[in-house]
């Protein structure tokens, strides 16, 4: 649980970006209507490429951090790949989710400012 | 039980200029080993290559004679205090506390500086109190074996005193491996010392032995 608990909270620091990439794939997904399965390989790949570049710049910004967590026993790599895995989980649910129930445009502005309110309510508390 | 640690043929080159050549160095359960020299000689690498987070051309870690690659994955091994700040900035003492398991009331007796100040954010304590919490979680945390790169650092003469206190009292429970350039300090506590010089370690224990190695200046 411990472990859990301190993973989730590495990847409070990227989540905003990350969900953010994966709600934009799901938005064009809900634009392009019939020809939306053609698009989820192009989406896939602006997903993993996103991804690369916002772990690449979490860990260079957090890398004396790093050693917190090491010292806890969570490695560099064990941070990435859970963290990395439950993104593109989430990524694939929404998507998923867009392809088989087609969600209407205004959930999409729900989430988004739902997240956002969230966020801006948590770095407040910081 | 005496556990111990042993770096052995450690070689290190970046390019064609050779940090560490042949390093050998051991350390023991219930001692302080010190680590002493100059700017750019591999301290802070040799450290690194011994946790497992720099990857050198030839070496050899063990623990109690055991071969051990990958010790940054083993807590229960090895705990490793940087030079710089690592607690994450936005923490609270309380919460850093919660994570390694450490129990307020400890840390209130040992440093009484904490107390009442359980509920700040890291980035909210001096920049000593901040060094000191670094110190606390490495060194009471339980593990084999610790090592602290420059524990000294932007603490001020009471809180070295204190630090000093602290490890000889916590040698008991784990051996401890230090650098740093405050070399009276460090030799005051520790038991063995190795000067890093010209990619070799150099066992040294007096002011005299390292005057002879060059590492400083008698008047």
């Amino acid at each position: 649980m411990r472990t859990v608990k301190l993973i989730s909270r590495f990847y409070g620091n990227i989540f905003l970006a990350n969900f953010l990439v994966t709600l934009s794939c799901v938005y064009l997904l809900a634009q392009a209507g019939k020809n939306d399965q053609a698009l989820v390989a192009v989406f896939f790949w602006y997903k993993i490429i996103s991804m690369a570049l916002i772990f690449y710049t979490a860990i260079h910004y957090k890398k004396n951090e790093l050693y917190y967590y090491q010292n806890l026993g969570i490695s560099k790599l064990r941070l990435i790949l859970t963290t990395s895995a439950f993104d593109l989980f989430v990524w694939l649910i929404f998507v998923a989710s867009q392809l088989v129930i087609d969600i209407p445009g205004y959930i999409f502005n729900l989430i988004l400012w739902g997240v956002l309110l969230i966020h801006l309510y948590v770095y407040i508390k910081k | 039980m005496i556990h111990t640690l042993e770096a052995d043929g450690i070689q290190l080159s970046f390019g064609t200029r050779r940090i560490l050549g042949d390093v050998y160095m051991k350390c023991e359960t219930g001692k302080i080993t010190g680590l002493l020299g100059r700017n750019g000689q591999g301290k802070t690498c040799l450290m690194n290559i011994i946790l497992g987070s720099l990857k050198s051309s030839i070496s050899s870690v063990r623990f109690d004679g055991n071969v051990t690659p990958k010790v940054n994955t083993r807590p229960d091994l090895l705990l490793y205090l940087p030079q710089f700040n690592f607690i994450p900035k936005e923490l609270t003492v309380k919460q850093v506390l919660e994570d390694f398991q450490l129990t307020a009331a400890d840390l209130n007796t040992r440093f009484p500086e904490f107390e009442g100040r359980h509920d700040l954010k890291v980035k909210e304590l001096s920049g000593g109190q901040w060094r000191t919490m670094e110190l606390y979680i490495v060194v009471k945390t339980p593990s084999l074996f610790a090592m602290l790169d420059e524990p000294f650092t932007h603490l001020n003469p009471i809180q070295i005193e204190n630090i000093k206190q602290f490890l000889l009292e916590e040698k008991a429970n784990k051996g401890f491996l230090i650098t740093d350039h405050m070399y009276n300090h460090l030799l005051d506590i520790s038991d063995t010392v190795y000067l890093l010089k010209d990619g070799r370690t150099h066992p040294a224990k007096t002011l005299e032995e390292l005057e002879q190695l060059g590492y400083v200046n008698l008047p």
